[in-house]
This record gives C-alpha cells, structure tokens and sequence, in this order.
C-alpha cells in the first residue's frame, strides 16, 4: 500500500508549477514504484510499462498547470497513467500486426514479457504447478476486463485507494466504484472458473459478447482458452 | 474454496518486481526539453520572427519556467532570456534570486503561496520566472568571464540548497503532522516537537551560513563597484552580510 504524504506532494507539486525539476525528481523517486506496479498489472508487459511510466511523468510536468492542489497528488497521477494505459490499448487494437512486445511459440505469453514470466517463477509456490497457473489464469482473467473494470480492481487491491479517489481517476461516483468492483469481481469469478475446468470452448463463447470492449491481449487470451 | 476468497487469494500473491529504472530521470528531461524546443521552434516559425518567439514565451509562462529549469539542468545558457519580465525595485532582489540562493526563502514562498491557493501559487509562479543569474548579470554588468565565475559558485551551491530545502519541507511536514495529531488527540509530545524545533534551527542556521557564505563568495569574484552594487542589492534580505558601507572601508583598507 502507498504512504500517503498528500501535504508534501502537493508542496512539492508547488515546486513542480515553478519549474523545478529536482522537485520532480523527488516525486519520480517515490511514485515510480507504485506507477510501475500499477502499470505492468494492467498491460503486462515491461516495455510498455517503463514507456507510460516515463511518459506520466512528462506529462505530470508538461501538464502541471492543470493540477489541481485540492485533490491528492496520487488521483492525478494514477489518472495520467490510467489514461495513457488506455489509449496504448486503444491503438493496439487499431495495429495489431504492430508489436513491440515478446511473442512466444504458443502464443500463450502474448503481451507478456520476461519479467513477467520471471515474477510468475519466483512467486510460485515451489512444486505448486497448479498455483502458477490459477496465477496465469488470473493474469489471463485481468487482462479481459474492460478498462474502468481493470483500473478499478488494480487501485482498491493493490494500491490501497479509496473508493472516492479511485472514483476521481475513473471518472464516476463511489457508488460505480463499488459496482465496478462487483462487476469485476463476478467477471474474473466466472473466467477464473472456466480456465482452471479447462473449458475452453464455453469460455471462447462466454467471451465474444464483451469482445468488442477488450483491451490489450484479450483477444489473445480467448485464442488460448481455445 | 470459497471463490471470491480464491481471487482475494490469487489477487495478493500476483506480485511484481520492480528494478528501478536507471535511465527514467534522464529520459523524462530528456523528453521534456525535446518538447519544449518543439514548442518554441513551433512558435516561432508560426510569425517567423523573435517578436513572435519572444511574444509565445511570455504568453505560456509554464514554457518559459521549463526552459530555466532545464538551463539549471543542462547548463544551456537560457537564463538570458526572460529578463525583461522582471521589474524588481531598484534596489531590491529579484524573487526568484532569493529563491535560488536561500532554502528558507522557499520554503517560506511555498507556504505562502500555497496558503492563498492555486490561483495565488501561479500568479507567484510568474514572478518566479526570470532565471536569477541572468537577473544579475544584467544588474552587475558582469564580463562574460565574470558571470562564468558567478554561474560556477551558484552550481556549485545548488545540490546543497536543494537538499537543506527539502530536510527543512520534511520537517515542517513533520512538524504539521504533530499538530494534527496535537488537536485530534489532545496529547503533546513535547521531546517530539522540541527536536522537531531544535531540527528546524539547526537547518535554518546551516542554510543562513550557507547563503551569506555564497554572497561573500560571490562578491570576492567581481570588481569593486560591483561589489557595492551586489551588497546594496542583498543587505535588505541579508542584513548580516556586509553593506556597501562595509564595502568601501574594505575599498579604502585595500
């Protein structure tokens, strides 16, 4: 969970406004973690992931004007990321045959990169085959919802955020926070279920109504569950 | 299991490692200067002309607030720039001379800024725009040798300024986050507060020694007259440094 120091971002982001890079610099030191964090969840994959990391940052500078010091550095932060996470997976689905990211022989690691494969290795409980792949599916699973579906999961479980500060990133009430969460929870419920019994073609079914929605590398999961 | 505890489950052991990335500092300056130059070739080839150039600079002030700090970064010479949008009093430092000189000054200037809110921060911002070494280039009349020397003992300062300015941020947050804690739980941690002040005087001494001790350094590195002119210039902000009159015994013992 993050350490929230709302009262030193906001004076550092003062500093920010007045040019100063090193004030920059400070916030980049503390935010890059919890950016990198949350952007390698929802794209999975690590070029990406450092290029929307970087480019938050120099839009955090570039746009500081914009920033409202009413509302937590992080809000703001998370919004630019969440944002460009969006419309990296908008322009995939647009260029498809366009990838800079690691292929794999079976097509089951589409979108994924070596640091992904690496993290899945040391997390895995040691003989636990069965443990890496409910992870897999998991991943699998996340990468299928729709984007506010996704970035709603990924803030409330891994960062911590309140349902009124996630709200402000996507763009609704608290109210669709708890919703989005709901949704979300009964969409990776249901694919979670099917991927681990292993059925595939219900799956492929299940999926094709939401296909039009689905970001990044979702399309190459239902060619997996086939 | 339960499923919704088996997606809690496998939600919390999806962990990712993170090496931070060494190149990120580099790359994001890198891209904001990229897009500033971008910006201002785009502006100036709109009318074709500096009039032009110079008329987008003062009309996006964040633009011309990136490229100092990329000068301060880069060492790229564009503190010349923005001289003109500055009309200090005859005798008096410019705000963002202070800024550049005097961690407590900024901290000072932030508090205060931030007290009046957004609006006031970016109206002070403006103020803050004029890179401080062109300002007083232009008020001592330096040689261009002179002003090398000058723009070396400020770099030279700049890390340790940086690093005072944020102990003294940290400790002031520190110091809020126990008044808070004060007034909701109506306990006082005097040993807390006490090193928390003692702390506080303890950076703003070595940042005062600091600033007189650069203004000394700076005044032993230009001519005479000058000298006069930057002490008249600092003893307002810094009654401790020497004045003028200070100046001219040394003239005369000389």
């Amino acid at each position: 969970m993050l350490e929230r120091e709302p009262e030193t971002d906001r004076l550092l982001m003062i500093e920010v406004a007045r040019g100063s890079v090193p004030a920059l610099e400070i916030l980049m030191q503390k935010w890059e973690r919890p950016l990198f964090s949350f952007v390698y969840r929802y794209t999975q994959n690590e070029h990406a992931t450092r290029d929307v990391v970087q480019e938050t940052f120099v839009r955090l500078y570039t746009k500081r004007e914009k920033y409202d010091a009413k509302y937590p550095l992080a809000s703001w932060l998370f919004t630019i990321a969440a944002n460009l996470c969006k419309n990296r997976a908008r322009w995939r689905r647009r260029h498809p045959e366009t990838s800079l990211e690691l292929p794999s022989s079976d097509g089951r690691n589409e979108g994924r990169s070596m640091l992904d494969t690496y993290v899945a290795e040391e997390t895995a409980p040691s003989g636990a085959m069965e443990g890496v792949e409910d992870l897999a599916a998991l991943r699998d699973a996340v990468m299928t919802l729709p984007h506010d579906l996704r970035t709603t999961v990924l803030l409330h479980h891994y960062e911590g955020m309140a349902y009124k500060d996630i709200a402000e990133i996507v763009g609704c009430s608290a109210r669709g926070v708890e919703t989005r969460l709901y949704r979300a929870r009964k969409i990776l419920r249901k694919r979670l279920e099917a991927a681990l019994r292993g059925e595939g073609a219900t799956q492929k079914k299940s999926l094709s109504p939401l296909n039009s929605e689905l970001p990044d590398s979702a399309a190459a999961w239902a060619r997996t569950a086939g | 299991m339960d499923p919704d505890k088996k997606i809690d489950d496998l939600l919390s052991r999806w962990d990712v490692a993170h090496a931070p990335d060494p190149d990120l500092r580099r790359s994001v300056v890198q891209e904001i200067a990229l897009r500033q130059r971008r910006a201002f070739d785009e502006a100036a080839s709109d009318e074709n002309s500096f009039v032009a150039w110079a008329r987008a600079l003062a009309s996006r002030p964040m633009l011309s607030g990136m490229a100092a700090a990329v000068f301060v970064l880069v060492g790229m010479g564009l503190t010349r720039i923005g001289t003109h949008f500055v009309s200090p009093g005859e005798d008096e430092l410019t705000l963002s001379y202070r800024l550049t000189i005097d961690p407590i000054y900024r901290v000072q200037a932030m508090a205060g800024a931030s007290d009046r809110g957004p609006t006031a921060a970016r109206s002070a911002e403006e103020r803050f725009l004029v890179e401080s070494l062109g300002w007083l280039q232009t008020e001592l009349d330096l040689s261009p040798r002179q002003f090398e020397r000058v723009s070396a003992l400020h770099n030279s300062y700049e890390s340790a300024f940086n690093s005072l300015f944020l102990k003294l941020l940290a400790s002031y947050s520190r110091y809020g986050d126990l008044d808070r804690q004060r007034m909701s739980d109506d306990v006082i941690d005097y040993i807390a507060f006490y090193e928390l002040l003692q702390e506080q005087e303890r950076l703003k001494a070595m940042s005062s020694e600091l600033t007189a001790e650069l203004i000394e350094k700076v005044s032993q590195v230009v001519g005479p007259d000058q000298r006069e002119r930057f002490r008249r210039l600092v003893q307002e902000s810094y009654p401790s440094v020497p004045g003028p009159m200070d100046s001219r015994q040394e003239k005369q013992n000389a």
